[in-house]
């Protein structure tokens, strides 16, 4: 039975969220992306669909094998829009209704819905009704839950941050919205340091040497992130606007909490707390975790120097 | 004699060196606990009553016992007003 509340802001009949993966495909075209916590296999797809597919993740798609058992499938599945409920966008923040149990995760928003079996090599479903730009936006939204789920079982985690290059190693910066993850992002780029992203990274092999992996999901530097590939994680510094740059270091318990606070979606059940709680304390642990004080003039150099500095 | 307590189903904890890392899934919030309240998280967690946990930490914290005892009685309204621990009996009844 599904649950009353969730989904009632997107679906028309929520009551209806399918209770298993069947339907009608879009079409029969297919595409592996070789993301963190993947590969993720999309199945189903329309032309267009793999088109836009092709364009958005040129980086991270690779060929399909003829076995790809180490895969998670999903199944992209039609939908006709009335499916969906429909409201005014006109200045709606993204928001995602997340259902997680023990056996299976729901996902509903903006003209998709999603069902996710955890049972080993079980096929999820992505309900959509577009396939026209709108479904770049379906597939990620997608993509991002599933990399954050999918890599915390394989000793990573995502991170709302701004990832930076400095000297070879990546350099983190977390903190609540509005905290200057984008700004400190635009600095590095302007003043030449190569920056990962500036709204999610992905944080792996935690328990051998954490290093931060590219992902093809950005946020307003979409199109100016300038590093691709993987790259050893040296430090992870929490926001603070101040007056000048400082950096103070954070007890263990205040860095994993510092990092808990920032891990996207999985927060949101119960099921994955225990990993993510234990995944966050080795992070804590392994990486130099710090509170970073700057203006928000604060020149890019001056905070290069107080990251590596505290590091030493 | 106090009732006794659990952890509510929503919240996982952690001890890191000496403070407590909890996760409320409801609130959708992280909060980290001094040592003294750690203990008593963990403790809490053990199934212990109020009356054991004051027991330990008179055990193994070095300050005069009754101050410690009324610390353990705060400590337990406050992770209970922060919805981290759960009251399983009304007030002034055995569980």
């Amino acid at each position: 039975m599904a649950d009353a509340e969730f989904g009632s802001y997107f679906l028309a009949n929520p009551g209806a969220f399918p209770e298993t993966v069947e339907g009608e495909v879009w079409g029969d075209h297919r595409r592996l992306l070789d993301l963190p916590g993947g590969p993720f296999l999309i199945t189903g797809l329309s032309a267009s669909q793999a088109d836009l597919m092709d364009r958005e993740y040129a980086s991270v798609i690779t060929a399909v094998p003829p076995s790809s058992d180490d895969s998670h499938e999903t199944v992209v599945l039609r939908v006709q829009p009335g499916f969906f409920r429909e409201f005014d966008i006109e200045g709606w923040e993204y928001t995602l209704d997340l259902d997680s149990a023990p056996d299976r995760l729901r996902l509903a928003t903006l003209h998709f819905a999603a069902l996710v079996p955890w049972t080993s090599g079980a096929t999820a479903g992505l309900w959509t009704s577009v396939e026209d730009a709108w479904f770049q936006g379906v597939i990620e939204n997608y993509l991002r839950v599933m990399v954050a789920h999918r890599l915390l079982l394989r000793d990573g985690v995502l991170l709302h941050s701004a990832g930076a290059v400095i000297d070879g190693s990546a350099y983190l910066f977390i903190g609540a919205s509005g905290a200057g993850k984008s700004t400190l992002a635009r600095k590095a780029l302007e003043a030449g340091a190569p920056v990962l992203s500036d709204d999610l990274n992905a944080v792996v092999d935690i328990s051998i040497k954490p290093a931060v992996a590219q992902l093809p999901f950005t946020g307003e530097l979409r199109d100016r992130a300038t590093f691709d590939g993987t790259v050893p994680l040296r430090g992870i510094y929490v926001l603070k606007q101040g007056v000048s740059v400082d950096c103070e270091p954070l007890s263990r318990g205040k860095a994993a909490a510092a990092i808990l606070a920032t891990a996207p979606f999985i927060n949101r059940g119960v099921e994955n707390l225990d990993t993510l709680v234990a995944t966050a304390a080795s992070l804590a642990g392994r990486i130099q975790v710090a509170r970073l004080t700057s203006a928000k003039d604060s020149p890019f150099e001056e905070i290069r120097r107080a990251v590596q500095g505290f590091q030493g | 004699m106090p009732s006794a307590f659990r952890i509510a189903p929503d919240v996982r904890y952690r001890v890191i060196d000496d403070e407590a890392v909890v996760v409320r899934q409801r609130e959708g919030d992280v909060l980290v606990f001094n040592q003294v309240a750690a203990r008593v998280i963990q403790l809490v967690g053990e199934g212990l009553s109020p009356q054991q946990i004051g027991d330990c930490a008179v055990d193994e914290f070095d300050a005069p016992e009754a101050m410690i005892r009324e610390d353990v009685e705060t400590f337990l309204d406050e992770l209970e007003s922060l919805n981290v621990v759960e009251r399983l009996a009304p007030a002034g009844q055995d569980s």
